[in-house]
C-alpha cells in the first residue's frame, strides 16, 4: 500500500513538472498562437505579379524596412504582424480572391478592411456604394496583347493588317469587364477609328470582344483558338509564351499613339472607409510598407519575380520576364489616366449608381485618399 | 487401363488449365478497359503533342508517383488531399449528425413530417453551388480558426483551411441524400413488424431504437454513401471560394490557371482515389453488416 503511494506521488510529480515544462517552454503559444491586442485584419489579394509588392513586404520583412516599418510572418502566405518601432499595430490576414472584382465584393460585404484590386474595380464598387478610398497604386503597366504563336502578328501594324484582312470580326479575348486591359484596349482601337463589338451577330465590326470570364482561361482560349488573340495583364502574357502557346505582340503601354499610355493604372491599394476613420496609424504605416516593397521591387526586380513565382507557383521564367512598373506614387500622368478608366466605365455602362452622371473630376476627392502615401513618400 | 488412367490425368490437368485460364482471365478483365484507356490516352497525348490540352500519362504519373513533391509552391498531392480530407469530413459529419436523427424523425412522425417537409423541400432542388454567392456574403472568408480564436500557431495554421464557407457547401451537398434515405428507411418498413412488436407489449421506444432503426440502417447508409460521394463532388466548387490556399479542389483549379494540366489530370486522379477508396469501405460496411438484407429479399 505504501508503496503504491510512493509511485503515485513520484509520478504525479514527473506529470507536474512535465506539464510546467511544457508550458514555460511556451507549447500553448506554440499551439495556440500568442494573445493580443492588436486589431485583427483582412487583407484581399489576388495571384499575380501586379501585387507583387504585397508579396515582397511579407517575404522580405525587417530586412527593406526604413523606418521601423515592417511585416513580421507570422505563418507564412497567411499571416502577417504589422509592426512599427517594436510595437505590433496589426494582425493582418492574407485572403487571396479570384479576381479584383472579387475582392471588391468582399470589401463591400465588410469581409476585407484592406485589399488590392485594379482602379476599374476600385470605381466599379464605389459607383455601386462601397465605402472604400484609393491609397495609392502597386504598379502601372504590365499589360499585354497576345497572339498565336505561329500567328503573322508581331507588332501594332501587323494587328491592323490582320483587321483589314480579315472579312470578320478578329475575336480578342479578356478576362473582366472591369479590368484594365480591356478599357486601355478599348480607349487606344476607338482612338485608333477601330470598330469593335461584343455582340457574336455583329460581323460589320472589326474586332468582337470576347469575355472570357477569368485570367484561368486566357491561354486556354488562345490554346483551342476560341479567340485569335487576348490583352491581359502579367504574369498571363509571358505565361502564354513561356508555355509556347502564345507570343506577346504588344505590350500595351506602346499602343498607338506612342506616349499615350504610359503608366497606365492597373492595380492599387485600397482600403475601408471605416479602417481609414478607426485605425489611420495602421493604414498610414499599411500604405508604408507598400511604398518601401514597391520601391525594392522595382529596383530589385529579378528577385521580386523569384518571390512572386514561389508565391504563385508561376514558373520563375515568366514572372521575370514580365513588364512591370512597379511603383507607389500617383504621378499626373497615373491620376489623368484613371480618368481614362473613369469615362471607359461610365461610357460602357457600367457605372450606373453613384457616378452615373457624375465627372471624373468632380469625384476624384471621393475617389482616392492620397494623404497617408504623401507621408510615406515625404519620409 | 494404363491408357485410361492417363486420358484421365490429361483430362483432369487440361480442366485445371482451364480453371487457371479463366482465373487469369477474371484478374484481366476488370483492368482490360483501363490498360486499353490508358493506352488510348498515351497515342492521343503523342499526337495531339501539347501538354496543356493533354498531358502524357507518364507526365501524370510521375507527380503521382511524387505525392510528397510540392506543386506550384502549393504544397504536395498528400498534404492537398489530406486538407480536403478534413473539410469534407467535418463537413460531412455535420451533415449526418444532423440528417439521420432528423430523417428518422420524420420517417417516424406524421405530425413533424408534415411540419419539417414543407420548409425543406423548398431548398432540396437547390444545387450546393447555387448557394456560394449567399454563403460568402454570410460567412466571408471566417475559418475555424477565427471561431475558436486562435491567431497563430499550429491550431491557426490548422484550423485557417476549414473555411465555414466550404464547410456549409459540403454539408448542403450531404445533407439531402442522408435525409431523404433516412426518411425512406424509415417509412419502407413494413407494418407487419411494427404491428407484432406492439402486440408483444413494446413501448414506442422500443419500436423507434429496436425495430425502426435497425430495419432503417442499410437505407440510412446508402444515404451515407451518396452524401460522401456529392460532399466529394462540392470540393472542388468549395475550395475555389476566396482565402483558401489549399485543398485538392485548389490545387487543381490554380493548377489550370497556370497551365498545368498534368497536374489537373493528377489532382483528378487523387479525388477520384480517395473517393473511392472511400465507397469501397461502404461496400465492405454494407457486405458485413447488412448481409442479411440481402438474404431477406
Amino acid at each position: 500500500m505504501r508503496k503504491k503511494r510512493i509511485v503515485i506521488t513520484v509520478l504525479s510529480l514527473v506529470m507536474v513538472m512535465a506539464l510546467s515544462t511544457v508550458v514555460s517552454a511556451g507549447f500553448f503559444d506554440w499551439l495556440t498562437g500568442e494573445k493580443d491586442e492588436a486589431p485583427n485584419l483582412k487583407v484581399g489579394y489576388v495571384f499575380t505579379n501586379h501585387q507583387t509588392p504585397l508579396m515582397v513586404a511579407a517575404k522580405k520583412g525587417k530586412e527593406i524596412e526604413k523606418d521601423g516599418t515592417y511585416l513580421k510572418e507570422l505563418v507564412a502566405r497567411k499571416k502577417y504582424a504589422l509592426i512599427k518601432d517594436g510595437e505590433k499595430l496589426a494582425n493582418l490576414e492574407l485572403v487571396e480572391a479570384k479576381s479584383g472584382s472579387e475582392t471588391m465584393t468582399m470589401m463591400a460585404q465588410g469581409h476585407l478592411d484592406l485589399g488590392f484590386a485594379s482602379s476599374a474595380a476600385n470605381i466599379a464598387a464605389m459607383d455601386k456604394g462601397t465605402k472604400i478610398k484609393m491609397l495609392c497604386p502597386v504598379h502601372t503597366e504590365g499589360i499585354g496583347l497576345v497572339v498565336a504563336k505561329d500567328s503573322s502578328v508581331n507588332n501594332w501594324n501587323d494587328f491592323k493588317q490582320l483587321l483589314n484582312k480579315n472579312d470578320e470580326p478578329v475575336k480578342v479575348g479578356y478576362h473582366s469587364p472591369t479590368s484594365a486591359p480591356l478599357i486601355l484596349f478599348e480607349a487606344a482601337i476607338k482612338r485608333a477609328g477601330i470598330t469593335y463589338t461584343s455582340d457574336p451577330q455583329d460581323s460589320a465590326a472589326d474586332i468582337l470582344l470576347v469575355d472570357l470570364k477569368g485570367t484561368k482561361n486566357l491561354i486556354p482560349a488562345l490554346n483551342s483558338q476560341q479567340v485569335d488573340a487576348w490583352v491581359g495583364p502579367s504574369p498571363y502574357p509571358s505565361l502564354a509564351a513561356t508555355k509556347d502557346v502564345g507570343k506577346i505582340a504588344l505590350k500595351m503601354k506602346h499602343l498607338p499613339p506612342e506616349g499615350q499610355w504610359y503608366d497606365f493604372p492597373c492595380c492599387v491599394a485600397s482600403a475601408s472607409e471605416k479602417l481609414i476613420q478607426e485605425n489611420p496609424k495602421v493604414v498610414d504605416n499599411f500604405v508604408k510598407v507598400i511604398a518601401e516593397a514597391a520601391d525594392y521591387s522595382e529596383n530589385n526586380k529579378n528577385e521580386a519575380a523569384e518571390i512572386t513565382a514561389k508565391w504563385t507557383g508561376v514558373p520563375e521564367k515568366a514572372a521575370k520576364i514580365s513588364s512591370i512598373k512597379y511603383t507607389a506614387r500617383p504621378s499626373e500622368v497615373w491620376i489623368k489616366n484613371v480618368g481614362l478608366v473613369y469615362n471607359s466605365l461610365q461610357t460602357a455602362d457600367r457605372l450606373n449608381k453613384n457616378f452615373v452622371d457624375a465627372k471624373y473630376a468632380d469625384v476624384k476627392d471621393e475617389l482616392y485618399d492620397f494623404s497617408f502615401i504623401k507621408t510615406a513618400l515625404e519620409q | 487401363m494404363e491408357s485410361s488412367l492417363e486420358r484421365a490425368k490429361i483430362e483432369i490437368e487440361n480442366k485445371f488449365s482451364t480453371i487457371k485460364i479463366n482465373k487469369i482471365i477474371n484478374y484481366l478483365v476488370p483492368v482490360l478497359l483501363p490498360l486499353f484507356f490508358l493506352v488510348f490516352w498515351q497515342l492521343l497525348s503523342l499526337t495531339v503533342d501539347n501538354s496543356i490540352i493533354l498531358p502524357t500519362v507518364n507526365e501524370v504519373v510521375e507527380i503521382l508517383i511524387h505525392p510528397m513533391k510540392n506543386l506550384l509552391s502549393m504544397g504536395s498531392i498528400y498534404s492537398n488531399v489530406a486538407i480536403s480530407v478534413v473539410r469534407v469530413g467535418i463537413g460531412y459529419l455535420l451533415a449526418a449528425v444532423l440528417g439521420i436523427p432528423l430523417g428518422i424523425l420524420i420517417g417516424y412522425s406524421e405530425k413533424i413530417e408534415e411540419l419539417t417537409m414543407t420548409f425543406l423541400n423548398l431548398f432540396r432542388p437547390i444545387a450546393p453551388l447555387a448557394w456560394v454567392p449567399l454563403v460568402l456574403a454570410w460567412f466571408g472568408t471566417a475559418s475555424l480558426a477565427s471561431f475558436f480564436g486562435f491567431n497563430s500557431g499550429v491550431l491557426y495554421v490548422f484550423f485557417s483551411n476549414i473555411k465555414s464557407a466550404m464547410i456549409f457547401i459540403i454539408f448542403i451537398g450531404a445533407f439531402y441524400p442522408i435525409l431523404t434515405n433516412s426518411i425512406y428507411g424509415v417509412k419502407s418498413v413494413r407494418k407487419i413488424l411494427i404491428d407484432s412488436t406492439l402486440t408483444l407489449g413494446a413501448s414506442k421506444k422500443d419500436i423507434l431504437l429496436k425495430v425502426l432503426l435497425p430495419a432503417a440502417l442499410p437505407s440510412i447508409v446508402t444515404g451515407l454513401r451518396i452524401g460522401l460521394g456529392i460532399a466529394w463532388m462540392c470540393l472542388v466548387s468549395a475550395e475555389m471560394l476566396p482565402g483558401s490556399i489549399a485543398g485538392i479542389g485548389y490545387l487543381i483549379n490554380h493548377a489550370y490557371t497556370v497551365a498545368r494540366t498534368d497536374i489537373v489530370i493528377a489532382g483528378m486522379i487523387a479525388i477520384s482515389c480517395v473517393g473511392g477508396l472511400f465507397n469501397y469501405l461502404f461496400i465492405i460496411i454494407e457486405k458485413k453488416f447488412f448481409k442479411w438484407q440481402r438474404l431477406s429479399n
